[in-house]
C-alpha cells in the first residue's frame, strides 16, 4: 500500500510537471500573454517580410517592444488607408521604460547585418512636440534591404543594357564609316597644312602692321599733346580778350548814355563821370552800370 | 568522391530493402504480424469498450509502470537529451560562425529538438531501457508460465498485464520528451552563453521566436505514436516468448530491433504527412 502511495505520488507529479512545461512552452510559443500589455501602437506596412509575432522592436536602436500580432487589412481598411499600397497592420508592445513617441516617428523594418533577423525601428522622432496616444496607427516604411535594391536597380540594368545594344550599334556604323572615310582623309590634310602655311604668313604680315599702326598712334598722340598746348594758351588769350572786351562795353555804355542825354558834350566838354573800377568790372559776374552811383 | 558516396547510398538502399523484405517475410511466415495487430485491438478493445461492460483495469499498475518507465528514465533521458542540446549547438555554432550568422544557434537548436531529435532520441532512450525491460519481463513470465496461470485465473493476460504498461508509456514518453526538450534547449543555451557570449534573455527570445505552436505538437505527437509502437512491439515479443531462458534474450533483442526500425519508418512517415500535409 505504501509503496502504491508513493508510485502515486511521483507518478501523479511526474506528470503535472510535464503539464505545467508542456502549457508554459505554448503558451512562449504561441505569443499569449497573461498581462495585458499596456501601450501598443499600430503601424500599416505595404510588405513585413522577415518580420513575425515575437519579433523585437527598437525605438532609437534600442529595445522598447516586440510585435505582438499581425494581420492582413481588409479592403475596405486599404480603401480608406492614406497609402492604397498598404496591406498589414502589425501591432507592437512597448516597454514601460520607453518615453512617450513624438508623433513624427518614423517605422521602418531593418536588420543589423543581411543575416540577421528583421525588426521594427523607431526613428527617435522629434521630442517636444504633439505625441501618438496609445494603440494609434502609423505609416510604416519598407525594408532596403538587398532584395529591394536588386529590383529597383533591374530597370536600371535592363536600360543600361539597352544602351550597350545600341552603343554597340553605333560603334560598328562609326567603324563601317571611318573605314569609307579615311582614304579621303589624306588629301584633306594636306590642303588643311597649306592653309596653315598661307595662315601663318598672313599672321606675320599682320604683324608688322601691327607695328606700323603703333608709330602712327605715337605720332597722333604727340599731335594731340601739341594741339592741346596750343589750344590753353590761345584760349587763356582769348579769355583775357574777353575780360578787356567786358570792361570796354561797360565803359561803353557811359559814352552811349552821355551821348543820348547831352551830345553837345562832345563839343563842350563838362564834368567829369565818375566810371565803376576796371577790377569791379572783371570780377562780376552780372552786367554793371557804367557808372558809379 | 562523389561516385563512391552514390555507390555507398545504392548499396546501402539496397541493404535496407533486402533486410525489410527479410523482416517482413519472417513477420509473415512466424504470424508475428497477426499477433501484433490482434494484441492491438485486443488493447483497444480493454481500454475503450470494457470500462463500460464492467471490467475495469488495475489502476495502481499503471501509476507503477509509470514511475519504472517513465520516473526512473528521467536522469538517462536529461542526459541524453543536455549532450544532444550542446552538441547540436556546437556543431551549428561551428558552422554558422563562418558566415558570421551564430545568431541562428538558438533557432537551430529549439527547431531541431521540438520537432525531430527530441521524440527519436528520446523514444531511442525509452525503447533501449523501458522497452526491453518490459519485453524481457513478459518473456520471463511466459517462459516461467505464469502468464498461462493467470489465464487459468480467468484474468485476462492483456488486462492485467498489456494495459497498464501501455498507459503508462502512452502517458510517460511524451511527457519524457516535453522534458528532454526543455534539458536540450539549455545545453544549447550552455554552449551559447559560455562558448558564444549569447546572454541568456537573447538566447530564450530567439529560440521562442523561432519555433511555432505547431513544431511543438508535432513533436508531441511522433512521440505518443512512438509510444504506442514501442510499447506494443515490446509487449508482443514478451507474451510470444518460447523456448526458454534462450528465448527471452532473443525476443528482448528482437523487440528492440523491431522498436527501433518501426520507429525510424514511423517517423519518417509523419515528417512526411506533417511536410507535404501542412
Amino acid at each position: 500500500m505504501k509503496r502504491n502511495l508513493s508510485d502515486y505520488i511521483v507518478a501523479l507529479a511526474v506528470i503535472a510537471c510535464s503539464l505545467v512545461l508542456l502549457g508554459a512552452l505554448t503558451i512562449a510559443l504561441s505569443g499569449y500573454r497573461l498581462k495585458k500589455p499596456a501601450r501598443t501602437l499600430q503601424i500599416n506596412y505595404e510588405d513585413v517580410t522577415g518580420v513575425k509575432v515575437h519579433s523585437e522592436v527598437r525605438y532609437a536602436g534600442a529595445p522598447a517592444g516586440r510585435v505582438i500580432a499581425m494581420r492582413h487589412l481588409s479592403a475596405a481598411e486599404r480603401g480608406a488607408a492614406e497609402n492604397k499600397k498598404d496591406a498589414v497592420r502589425v501591432t507592437i508592445s512597448l516597454d514601460e521604460g520607453v518615453p512617450p513617441l513624438p508623433s513624427d516617428v518614423i517605422a521602418t523594418l531593418s536588420s543589423d547585418t543581411l543575416l540577421a533577423p528583421k525588426f521594427v525601428a523607431l526613428s527617435a522622432g522629434t521630442p517636444g512636440g504633439k505625441t501618438l496616444a496609445n494603440n494609434a496607427a502609423i505609416e510604416g516604411h519598407p525594408a532596403y534591404g538587398l532584395e529591394q535594391i536588386t529590383a529597383a536597380a533591374g530597370p536600371l540594368f535592363e536600360n543600361a543594357n539597352r544602351l550597350l545594344d545600341n552603343l554597340n550599334v553605333t560603334v560598328t556604323d562609326l567603324k563601317g564609316n571611318l573605314g569609307q572615310f579615311m582614304p579621303k582623309i589624306s588629301p584633306l590634310v594636306d590642303t588643311v597644312k597649306t592653309d596653315l602655311d598661307e595662315l601663318q604668313k598672313v599672321v606675320t604680315a599682320l604683324g608688322g602692321v601691327e607695328k606700323n599702326a603703333n608709330t602712327v598712334l605715337g605720332t597722333a598722340d604727340k599731335f594731340v599733346g601739341t594741339t592741346d598746348k596750343q589750344l590753353q594758351a590761345q584760349m587763356k588769350e582769348l579769355h583775357v580778350i574777353l575780360l578787356n572786351l567786358k570792361v570796354i562795353t561797360t565803359h561803353a555804355k557811359a559814352i552811349t548814355e552821355a551821348l543820348g542825354e547831352k551830345p553837345n558834350r562832345l563839343i563842350f566838354s563838362g564834368k567829369a563821370n565818375t566810371l565803376t573800377p576796371e577790377e569791379e568790372i572783371i570780377k562780376s559776374s552780372k552786367p554793371l552800370p557804367a557808372k558809379k552811383p | 568522391m562523389a561516385p563512391i558516396r552514390i555507390r555507398f547510398a545504392i548499396e546501402g538502399t539496397f541493404r535496407f530493402c533486402r533486410f525489410a523484405s527479410l523482416v517482413i517475410l519472417r513477420l509473415r511466415h512466424d504470424h508475428v504480424l497477426k499477433n501484433y495487430l490482434q494484441l492491438n485491438l485486443n488493447l483497444l478493445y480493454w481500454i475503450f469498450v470494457a470500462p463500460f461492460t464492467g471490467q475495469f483495469f488495475d489502476i495502481s499498475q499503471i501509476f507503477r509502470q509509470m514511475v519504472f518507465i517513465g520516473v526512473r528514465a528521467t536522469p538517462m533521458v536529461a542526459l541524453t537529451a543536455f549532450s544532444v542540446g550542446v552538441t547540436l549547438a556546437m556543431q551549428a555554432a561551428h558552422s554558422l560562425q563562418q558566415l558570421g550568422a551564430e545568431i541562428y544557434v538558438p533557432d537551430l537548436v529549439m527547431v531541431t529538438l521540438l520537432r525531430e531529435m527530441g521524440p527519436v532520441l528520446i523514444a531511442v532512450i525509452v525503447i533501449g531501457r523501458s522497452g526491453s525491460a518490459v519485453a524481457a519481463e513478459l518473456g520471463t513470465m511466459k517462459v516461467s508460465e505464469e502468464i498461462e496461470a493467470l489465464e487459468v485465473m480467468a484474468i485476462n493476460p492483456v488486462q492485467y498485464l498489456v494495459v497498464p504498461r501501455f498507459l503508462a508509456m502512452l502517458v510517460m514518453l511524451p511527457a519524457l520528451t516535453i522534458m528532454g526538450n526543455y534539458v536540450g534547449v539549455f545545453g544549447g543555451w550552455a554552449v551559447c552563453h559560455f562558448a558564444l557570449n549569447f546572454n541568456t534573455a537573447g538566447y530564450v527570445l530567439r529560440a521562442l521566436q523561432s519555433a511555432d505552436t505547431w513544431d511543438l505538437y508535432s513533436g508531441m505527437i511522433k512521440s505518443a505514436v512512438f509510444a504506442w509502437i514501442v510499447i506494443t512491439i515490446a509487449c508482443n515479443a514478451g507474451l510470444r516468448v518460447e523456448g526458454g531462458a534462450e528465448g527471452v534474450g532473443q525476443a528482448t533483442t528482437a523487440s528492440v530491433v523491431q522498436a527501433l526500425l518501426a520507429m525510424l519508418v514511423t517517423n519518417a512517415v509523419l515528417t512526411g504527412i506533417f511536410f507535404f500535409g501542412g
